[in-house]
């Protein structure tokens, strides 16, 4: 590996762990907010678990922005001081991946010391979740600085479509798509991982051609 | 050190060709000043040549070697570029200090004590959000990371945009005193031209996407001259001469002349000068049509 290869893969290292901290600081805020204000919570494994959940919804919160924001800001940084196109896409795809298990492993650690009732397919299925919302929206974020803002509106109706097709036809038929009982299986774990890596694909094609902006 | 060669460089946005079929040389150990018009291609040359910016078409080599995804050949190259205020949701909130600190993390051969000394030269405060600099600092943000950079090949593209004269004298006193110090390659690109003729050793021109002149700079003003006189004398005595930005006044015409050698004798009918390197642009540049 060489140097400039390591020096990006550290500068990527980095900003995953500002990411980290604010998941769980945000997290940690939110408890404390409920700690504050409602007499009636405790610092307890309840308390604990809300807090977990916290932290892996902003972490979902925090791959999605970030991935969008970092390749026209970030990724454009990296490449104006020298960095290789397949070093800036890999050390995003390091940020992900790290900080996914950054998380998973601050969740273990709470779920083990505060006795917390853990939903293994729900928990992996946010942290897979988080992986490929942060590689959609890198694409997204790529297509952006390439077509224009028009690509976010696309974005929200496709969206807008998808919810109001699926409430829709929930609402005409009383079918119910299973969308919860898929997201709790062990499927749906394996499925996200399944789809981040082939989102590799179109990012691969988005970073061979990026230019500085 | 090397020598950074562009052959047959294009570059199209949409329909247009910025940069069309360019081919230049620039060997280690000179300064070159990089000059054009607004939208001639200078900043896309740049970016092209330093690989952060794809072409359509062309090769380009440092010391034989491509320079596109070569790690090698990156780390040599520094081309310091305007530091954009606005990200994608705002004002970039970023702080100079980790910006230097981004920089110094990249160029392998940072000068971490001579960037803090550019910086007390050019009183910036690196806490300072860069959504907070003035057009000023930001140029002298950019001079800071390309000269404590050390990199054997510096790139300054129009730095000296919005600095004041005191500044812009500090900083052509700096780029003299590294380049005497290491001699680094500089290719600076500028649009106040007289003020930095005296620094270029080679100078490029480009016009429209096209390389006008690639030259030594003592040489290709050693062969340019401004000849005055009677309007039949001017003509008679340019004949044959490329001549560039006639201008007639009454009975008497100025014009720039760009000839193949220096010491023509133009004759006793009409008065020769010298001119200047950012009159010899204008000249060139200029399209009589649209002037008023």
């Amino acid at each position: 590996m060489g140097t400039t290869t390591k020096k990006v893969f550290f500068y990527y290292m980095k900003q995953t762990q500002k990411l980290l901290a604010l998941s769980v600081g945000l997290g940690a805020l939110l408890v404390a907010e409920f700690l504050i204000l409602d007499p009636d919570f405790h610092l307890d494994a309840y308390a604990i678990q809300r807090m977990a959940g916290f932290i892996l919804f902003m972490y979902m919160i925090c791959q999605a922005s970030w991935g969008l924001y970092s390749v026209s800001y970030y990724d454009s940084l990296v490449l104006s001081f020298g960095g290789r196109r397949t070093d800036v896409r890999r050390g995003a795809m390091l940020r992900e991946v790290l900080l996914a298990v950054e998380v998973l492993v601050i969740y273990c650690i709470l779920a083990l010391t505060f006795h917390m009732e853990v939903g293994v397919n729900t928990s992996l299925g946010y942290l897979a979740m988080g992986l490929v919302l942060g590689g959609f929206m890198r694409i997204i974020g790529g297509l952006n600085l390439k077509h224009g803002r028009v690509v976010y509106i696309i974005l929200v109706l496709v969206c807008a479509l998808t919810g109001g097709f699926t409430s829709g036809f929930t609402y005409a038929t009383g079918y119910s798509f299973p969308f919860l009982e898929f997201f709790n299986s062990p499927f749906f774990a394996l499925a996200c991982i399944l789809v981040y890596v082939v989102l590799q694909y179109p990012l691969h094609r988005i970073y061979k051609t990026a230019k500085v902006y | 050190m090397g020598t950074l060669v562009g052959k047959n460089i294009t570059k199209k946005y949409g329909k247009d060709t910025v940069l069309n079929n360019v081919s230049v040389q620039i060997e280690s150990g000179k300064i070159y000043g990089l000059i054009g018009r607004n939208g001639a291609g200078k900043t896309t040359l740049l970016s092209i040549l330093t690989a952060q910016n794809p072409a359509n078409a062309g090769e380009i080599t440092l010391d034989g070697e491509p320079v596109w995804e070569n790690e090698k050949a990156l780390s040599q190259i520094c081309y310091s570029r305007e530091i954009s205020q606005m990200t994608l949701f705002g004002p970039n909130t970023m702080k100079l200090k980790e910006y230097l600190k981004t920089a110094a993390l990249f160029y392998p051969n940072w000068d971490k004590d001579y960037a803090k000394r550019l910086m007390d030269a050019f009183h910036l405060d690196q806490k300072k959000r860069i959504s907070k600099l003035s057009k000023g600092m930001l140029s002298a943000a950019t001079i800071i990371i390309a000269l404590a950079s050390k990199s054997p090949i510096t790139i300054l593209d129009e730095p000296v945009a919005g600095l004041d004269v005191v500044a812009r004298e500090l900083f052509y006193k700096l780029v003299i005193e590294e380049y005497a110090a290491t001699g680094r390659t500089f290719i600076i690109s500028t649009h106040i031209i007289e003020e930095a003729a005296s620094l270029f050793e080679e100078v490029i021109m480009i016009d429209k996407g096209s390389i006008v002149l690639e030259e030594n700079t003592e040489h290709l003003m050693a062969r340019a001259y401004r000849v005055s006189g009677e309007v039949e004398a001017v003509d008679k005595a340019t004949a044959g001469y490329k001549t560039y930005h006639p201008e007639t006044i009454g009975r008497n015409k100025v014009v720039t002349v760009l000839a193949n050698e220096s010491g023509i004798d133009f004759g006793g009918e009409v008065q020769v000068e010298p001119t200047t390197l950012q009159n010899l642009f204008y000249a060139m540049s200029v399209d009589a049509e649209l002037e008023v």
